[in-house]
């Protein structure tokens, strides 16, 4: 029996203008799986993921990481986590913006360490260890003592997902982690997100690359509308029963 | 009389004037940051009590500002001021009043800074703390040193203003010396002061412009 | 409302004392005898402020208020000290009765303020009693004082009827400016000016006279002879004046405990020659004439 990370129960998010954004969101993602989340503009999937990570606050339903509950709806109310068990379901995921957020008067290396340090209260000599294997992973090694501003949005973005990875999450989300890049620099990030899908790392990726998406993930979550319209393998949603309006929207790009 | 005894006297009053200067900077500075924090609070009445703090310190005259600081204790309290008290209210006056400047610079510093940065820190476990002053606070200190300059510039000319509470600065004495000698020169010489003053104010701010210019 | 004003300035006050420490230390770079005044000030101000609740005899400092600006009577040496012949009477009077003088340099306009909030004991600054009578507790008067109006040698006004049409400039709450103002003195007059400019000092006025926009200061006669005798001549006094006047120590209303105190000090110094010799210090502003005591 796979181990149940993520657990979201009919969210349902309207914002203050009273635009109904997710209507019945449910999704359950185990531990190793890949799930990729697409879908046309407006269509709720950057929502679903910001109230996943609690950057949003919900309107209904609930999210659990590892069984617990970190946020729920009950008789009109939200509540959210008390301070100790908040604490361990944020240690629990990590999230890859669109537009990296790195601390731009920190290093390379400070970006990685710092919460570490911080944060996980975690020994300085054993940051510094950390970020130079994932730093070495990534392919980033030489530029340990780069400021953001000196290096290429490729570059950056992989020093963002190594920023997340030093505390050691079991789940990473990802928003559009290629959006903000030029084309030609979207390759070098998308192969370490395979890298560590090979890895067996679990991820929710939020992204618009078709193929990529389809080549990585166990699961593939189509939503339009607020709500998912169709959820399988890749190769059920691509290959023929397919929904019809995903492959209308895969269409599009040519696939 | 020489000239070099009216440098001396006016030297004198410089070492005032930049004892306002600095100890304005000093406190200010600090209370200015927190201004600007209370100003954008959620809580309606301190953003509000704020507000109107603000919109004194920038909508009266500082020199009046500086009589009332130094006045207030007797007029509001009864209670009978020392002259000792005359330098306190200085600083009292400056601090409070610049403090409502830099709060809106810092105001606008914060705000200038993208959510994703408070984002990024948030996701990975700061406290509001943390994320204020080891995330958001270097940056704002960049994007603020072209304003914060400025307003320093201004101070120092405007410790010229604490004539009225007869504080020994350089501008108190350069008008007592210009009344013993019946000229205009300790005046122009006084100016000349100001403007080397404001030079080395302007050098060292460009100088630390640059060493914060490290990241962008 | 009062509360949080109370509050505010209670805060900021606490703030403020901070820095009053750094305060002292810097006063060392004037020269020694002004430091010695501002020091205990601050000492001595404190043990004042408890005395005076108890009983205004165990006095021990006087707190002497002047314009710095206004010699001869208080200015500015070329030393850095505070003197002038008022200062000089003072300090005579604080060595007789063993008392420590502070000579406090204050912001003309703001002197009432000064004497009432106690920043001061009183005003001993060429200080005239004519129309302050029931404002201030005054000492007898110990100079006679004109008021009088300087014009440049060269200049064609020669008598107060030549003044219709011109820019006369006086200080601002001065005496000058009271004689021009009242209905029984000068106003007549002053209604023909074509403007009358008020500042804030006497050398800002005397500046403005030279550079030709103004063409005449009506002012003291004590200052008008230092100030032409500083810039070495060019200008004269007319023959008309405005006033004839008296200077007093002026103390805070109903003060007349102190007052009485230094009068009788004062008074003493006149009968053993000591304030007519101190006089003579200051002959060449003509304090000798106008003194009016021991005559």
């Amino acid at each position: 029996m796979a181990e149940v990370l993520v657990e979201i129960k009919n969210l349902k998010k309207t914002f203050e203008n009273g635009t109904e954004v997710l209507k019945d969101f449910n999704l359950s993602v185990n531990k190793g799986e890949v799930v990729s989340i697409i879908g046309p503009s407006g269509s709720g999937k950057t929502t679903a993921l910001r109230c996943a990570t609690m950057l949003t606050p919900i309107s209904g339903g609930s999210i659990s990481y590892l069984g617990k509950k970190a946020t729920w709806e009950e008789n009109g109310t939200v509540h959210v986590a008390n301070k100790h068990d908040m604490k361990e379901i944020k240690q629990s995921f990590g999230l890859v913006f669109q537009n990296f957020n790195l601390f731009p008067h920190y290093t390379v290396l400070q970006n990685i360490t710092d919460a570490q340090i911080h944060v996980a209260k975690v020994p300085k000599s054993e940051a510094i260890d950390r970020a130079v294997n994932l730093l070495d992973r990534l392919g980033l090694s030489d530029k340990r003592d780069f400021y953001p501003c000196n290096l290429s949005g490729g570059q950056q973005q992989r020093v963002s997902i190594a920023r997340a990875l030093a505390l050691q999450p079991k789940v990473l989300f990802f928003d559009e982690p290629t959006s903000a890049l030029d084309p030609e620099l979207t390759g070098e990030v998308l192969k370490v997100i395979k890298q560590l899908a090979s890895e067996h790392m679990t991820m929710i990726i939020v992204t618009h690359e078709m193929q990529f998406a389809r080549e990585v993930s166990d699961r593939i979550v189509f939503m339009e509308g607020g709500v998912i319209q169709a959820e399988g393998t890749p190769d059920e949603l691509f290959n023929a029963i397919g929904n019809t309006r995903f492959l209308e929207f895969v269409g599009k790009y040519n696939m | 009389m020489s000239f070099g005894v009216i440098l001396s006297q006016l030297g004198g009053g410089m070492v005032k004037s930049i004892e306002i200067f600095v100890l304005t900077l000093l406190f200010s500075l600090p209370l200015g940051l927190f201004v600007a924090l209370g100003r954008m609070s959620k809580l309606k009445i301190l953003s509000g009590i704020i507000k109107i703090y603000i919109a004194i310190m920038r909508g009266t005259p500082l020199m009046l500002q500086l009589i009332v600081v130094y006045f207030a204790p007797y007029y509001v309290f009864g209670i009978n001021i020392s002259s000792g008290f005359r330098f306190t209210a200085v600083i009292i006056a400056f601090s409070i009043n610049y403090a409502a400047y830099f709060a809106e610079i810092f105001r606008a510093g914060i705000q200038s800074i993208s959510i994703g940065q408070w984002e990024a820190a948030q996701i990975l476990g700061y406290n509001k703390a943390q994320t204020f002053f080891k995330i958001i606070l270097p940056q704002v200190i960049q994007r603020i040193i072209p304003p914060v300059t400025n307003e320093t510039i201004t101070l120092v000319k405007d410790t010229s203003l604490s004539f009225v509470l007869s504080i020994a600065e350089m501008f108190t004495i350069a008008k007592q010396i210009g009344a013993r000698e019946a000229s205009i020169i300790p005046l122009m010489i006084a100016g000349l002061f100001y403007f080397i003053f404001n030079y080395i104010v302007a050098f060292g701010m460009d100088r630390f412009e640059k060493k914060m210019s490290y990241f962008r | 409302m009062k509360k949080l004003l109370a509050l505010v300035l209670a805060s900021a006050m606490t703030l403020g004392l901070c820095a009053c420490g750094s305060a002292d230390t810097a006063t060392t770079t004037e020269t020694a005898e002004v430091t010695e005044a501002t020091e205990t000030a601050t000492e001595e101000v404190a043990t004042t402020e408890v005395a005076a609740e108890e009983a205004t005899t165990e006095r021990t400092t006087l707190i002497v208020g002047f314009d710095a600006e206004f010699p001869p009577y208080g200015y500015m040496d070329e030393n850095g000290d505070y003197v002038g012949f008022d200062l000089d009477l003072a300090q005579e009077v604080c060595n007789r009765l063993d008392w420590e003088l502070v000579k406090q340099p204050i912001d003309w306009d703001a002197k009432d303020m000064e004497l009432s909030s106690g920043a001061i004991d009183c005003i001993w600054n060429g200080f005239t009693i004519n129309g302050r009578e029931d404002d201030y507790t005054f000492s007898v008067p110990y100079v006679d004082n004109s008021q009088v109006y300087v014009v440049k040698a060269e200049s064609d006004i020669k008598s107060e009827a030549d003044l219709a049409g011109k820019v006369v400039g006086v200080q601002a709450d001065s005496s000058a400016l009271a004689a021009l103002e009242d209905a029984e003195g000068k106003a007549d007059v002053a209604a023909t000016f074509g403007d009358l400019v008020q500042f804030a000092d006497y050398n800002t006025g005397f500046m403005n006279l030279e550079s030709g926009a103004i063409d005449c200061l009506a002012l003291d006669i004590g200052v008008a002879n230092y100030e032409i005798a500083a810039r070495n001549g060019g200008y004269v006094i007319l023959a008309d004046q405005l006033a004839s006047e008296q200077y007093g120590i002026g103390f805070l209303k109903g003060n007349t405990e102190l007052k009485d105190q230094v009068e009788k000090v004062l008074l003493e110094m006149v009968d053993d020659g000591t304030f007519g010799k101190i006089a003579e210090q200051y002959a060449d502003f003509g304090l000798v004439d106008s003194v009016c005591l021991g005559k």
